[in-house]
């Protein structure tokens, strides 16, 4: 067991951490869009969408209902959950913090048990916020004056409490991971999250959001008291004109079976072994393994040593001598150079993709490299693309590009064009395939689409001062592109965008953005320092 | 080239000052500027490089207020600031060529500039590897090559040795005397020695106040000086400029 010493160090790991988090305005923003989805997914009655659907039946709003109801939306607080706790091992690696830890008496298993406790600190008072919420919703909400604490609040505690350990061990294991960067864990997760709400809804086996099992308690209720139930259930966001006339089912609760905490307790015992799996990873900050490798991935030059050789300075300069440049500002220059800034040191794993995906859009049927192709191609740059408003901050270089003469002016646009010019050189097969074939709407989506990528890339870099925003939310369109979500559809390819007018709503919002971007720009330089 | 500093403040959430009622007259030569940490060097130094803009007074350069026309600065600016980074996947090369184009400077000149800097700054060799490669004291080499990019008729240097060992700092003294002259040089350090030999006129900063203000100084007095002021500060028998 843990001494007095590891106690003691793993509880100030945690409680360091876990201030810190708690003090960002992102933690406050993670809390505002939590109390915005209880609001929504306890919807009124006369609203025209529905949560959980029981066909001809809907539930009573008593408190094991609206107790049940806030459960099911575990999965995505689980989303919301991630990006507020990921990268607090990341983070002291690039604060320099990591390396005073790392020459302490502090193990690795007290340091991530440390971080482990602090990310599930974090979600536990994200937590709390909800339970809070949730006896709000049934005070406003509720059609029975009879608040029942242990109906309205056992959901959360048996069903969400342990799927945010899960997401607190899942974040600690991306976070110990030291190859890939923050970007790579942001999207990767996104795509386990996929993984994991799918296998909740398949089977009880797999629930380990414990969806499932609350909706197959909920039918097996319903089909024994109401035998002329259609047999019809669903939950997620369900667009409905009939649950006022729906007949109403009282729901009495869970049953909390031995059998259904002990799963939730196999569910964070699994957990544990993604700690275990990333104390195995964890290289204690030695960053040297980690520059070598990066080192071996730069694609334009041969394999250097970590370090050069410190080459000293000369014994005098001469400064007289130096060849005089005369200024002359050239746009297409800077342009030049931004380009090269995007994908220098890239590494293969992005450039044999991104060729062959473009080779693919050339040759593949048309329907398809428009359809799935593009938008696969412009995602391939996703990591590219978010550091385009915040490499600056990142790179500490902030200072002395802002204080260069015309800054505002000269290098904002010459990035927002250098990533149009990407998304557009991408796009090319695409578009000329499209225009030969007769479809001036699609070429012009398409350029819509170039347009709107990078100002949406560079304004939620600049506003948030970081590449996560982007990241996530370019992740989720891009996935919803895929499954034929129109309302996302910046490439124009989906049936029923057109008709909406999606292409000149983007259009706009990249013209609002860009204006964000500059205001967002001009504000830093005032008033950051 | 003048620059005058009138009753410029600066001051933070909570009525906490970085700079109060700081006034200072500035001509060519090398001014350096010393006191303890937190006196508020850095912040004189933002506002001057224009990144950061004081709530109350006003500064001149020739005559022009350089808080409405900031790029009346930023054009003769060679600004190198306490903490700074670079784009580690660059190569020296091409993070100069980068930070040269915002500058506003394009074209063979530049690129001959660029190569005679990595050349004075012995950097030729590591000249096409990244500079994540590259050791602290090469990085400062590299801050200091972009201050230098455009022939700067104003130097900010916010403690310009920091990361350099004893021998380049006497190096980096032989450049700024070479620097000095026709232009303005305002150099923070920690290091009393440092400002002694390069500076030409020294002021001394303590709780964003400017304590002393000296031309002409006696070598290894400036310590003494320095150790006095501020102990006559502390106890309160302030004595500001």
């Amino acid at each position: 067991m843990f001494s007095d010493y590891s106690a003691a160090s793993v509880f100030h790991i945690a409680k360091a951490d876990f201030l810190q988090r708690i003090r960002t305005y992102y933690f406050l923003i993670a809390l505002g869009v939590c109390v915005f989805i209880i609001y929504s997914f306890v919807p009124a009655l006369d609203a025209s969408y529905t949560m959980l659907s029981l066909g001809n039946y809907r539930g009573f709003y008593n408190s094991a209902w609206i107790g049940s109801m806030v459960s099911m939306c575990v999965p995505f607080f689980a989303l919301i959950g991630f990006y507020v706790v990921n990268n607090s091992v990341k983070r002291d690696l690039e604060t320099g913090v990591g390396q005073i830890i790392a020459t302490t008496r502090v193990t690795k298993v007290q340091y991530l048990s440390g971080k482990l406790f602090s990310n599930f600190a974090v979600l536990l008072l994200m937590l709390l916020v909800i339970a809070a919420m949730t006896i709000v919703m049934f005070l406003v909400r509720g059609e029975s004056g009879h608040l029942e604490p242990g109906k309205l609040l056992l959901p959360l505690l048996i069903m969400t409490l342990p799927a945010m350990f899960i997401i607190a061990a899942f974040a600690l294991f991306f976070d110990s991971l030291s190859g890939p960067g923050r970007g790579f864990a942001n999207i990767a997760y996104f795509f386990v999250w996929i993984f994991l709400v799918s296998a909740s809804l398949m089977s009880q086996a797999t629930d380990v959001f414990g969806v499932n099992t609350c909706m197959l308690e909920i039918q097996n209720s319903v089909k024994a008291i109401h035998p002329d139930w259609n047999g019809k259930s669903g939950t997620g966001i369900l667009i409905t004109d009939s649950i006022g006339t729906c007949k109403v089912f009282t729901w009495e609760g869970m049953n909390w079976t031995v059998s259904i905490i002990l799963q939730r307790f196999f569910w964070m015992l699994s957990a544990f072994g993604l700690v275990l799996l990333a104390s195995l990873r964890f290289n204690r900050f030695d960053d040297s393994e980690t520059k070598e490798k990066k080192q071996s991935r730069f694609w334009f030059q041969k394999k250097t040593p970590v370090f050069v050789d410190d080459i000293p300075m000369p014994l005098q300069i001469r400064y007289r001598e130096l060849p005089v440049a005369s200024a002359k500002f050239s746009f297409f220059s800077l342009v030049k150079a931004e380009l090269l800034l995007m994908i220098r040191g890239k590494s293969r794993f992005w450039l044999i993709p991104t060729a062959g995906l473009f080779i693919a859009t050339v040759f593949v049927p048309l329907g398809f490299a428009y359809k799935y192709g593009l938008p696969l191609l412009w995602f391939l740059q996703v990591l590219i693309l978010s550091k385009l408003g915040c490499r600056e901050f990142e790179n500490r270089c902030s200072e002395y590009i802002f204080s260069a003469a015309f800054s505002l002016r000269r290098q904002l646009p010459a990035t927002l064009f250098a990533a149009f010019v990407v998304m557009l050189s991408l796009a090319v097969p695409v578009m000329l395939r499209e225009f030969f074939s007769g479809n001036a709407y699609a070429v012009y989506a398409i350029a819509a689409g170039a347009v709107f990528i990078p100002a949406f890339a560079v304004s939620s870099g600049v506003i948030s001062r970081g590449s996560k925003l982007f990241e996530v939310v370019f992740t989720i369109m891009t996935y919803c592109i895929l499954y034929a979500v129109p309302y996302f559809d910046f490439t124009g390819a989906i049936a029923g965008s057109r008709e909406l007018g999606i292409t000149n709503y983007f259009l706009s919002a990249a013209l609002i953005l860009v204006i964000l971007a500059f205001l967002g720009r001009k504000i830093q330089y005032i008033h950051d320092h | 080239m003048e620059i005058s500093i009138q009753g410029v403040s600066k001051k933070y959430r909570g009525n906490k000052f970085g700079l109060k009622d700081f006034n200072l007259e500035l001509k060519n030569g090398i001014l350096g500027l010393i006191g303890p940490n937190g006196a508020g060097k850095s912040t004189l130094m933002r506002i001057l490089a224009t990144i950061s803009r004081p709530t109350e007074g006003k500064i001149t350069l020739d005559g022009i207020d350089i808080v409405k026309s900031p790029d009346t600065v930023r054009k003769i600016l060679g600004y190198l600031p306490q903490d700074f980074g670079v784009y580690p996947n660059l190569t020296a090369m091409e993070f100069l060529e980068y930070i040269a184009a915002i500058k506003g400077f394009t074209g063979k000149s530049i690129k001959l500039r660029i190569e005679a800097l990595l050349e004075e700054l012995n950097l030729t060799v590591v000249r096409n590897r990244p500079i994540g490669t590259y050791s602290g004291g090469m990085k400062q080499r590299i801050g200091i090559a972009q201050v230098l990019l455009g022939d700067p008729k104003l130097l900010i240097l916010d403690e310009p040795t920091v990361g350099l060992d004893p021998e380049e700092r006497v190096r980096f003294r032989n450049l700024l005397t070479d620097l000095s002259g026709e232009r303005i040089v305002i150099l923070s350090s920690h290091i009393v020695s440092d400002i002694e030999t390069m500076a030409g006129e020294i002021a001394i900063v303590f709780q964003g106040r400017l304590l002393e203000h000296s031309f002409t100084l006696e070598k290894g007095t400036l310590e003494d000086m320095y150790l006095k002021v501020i102990a006559l500060a502390k106890s309160g028998g302030r004595h500001v400029l």
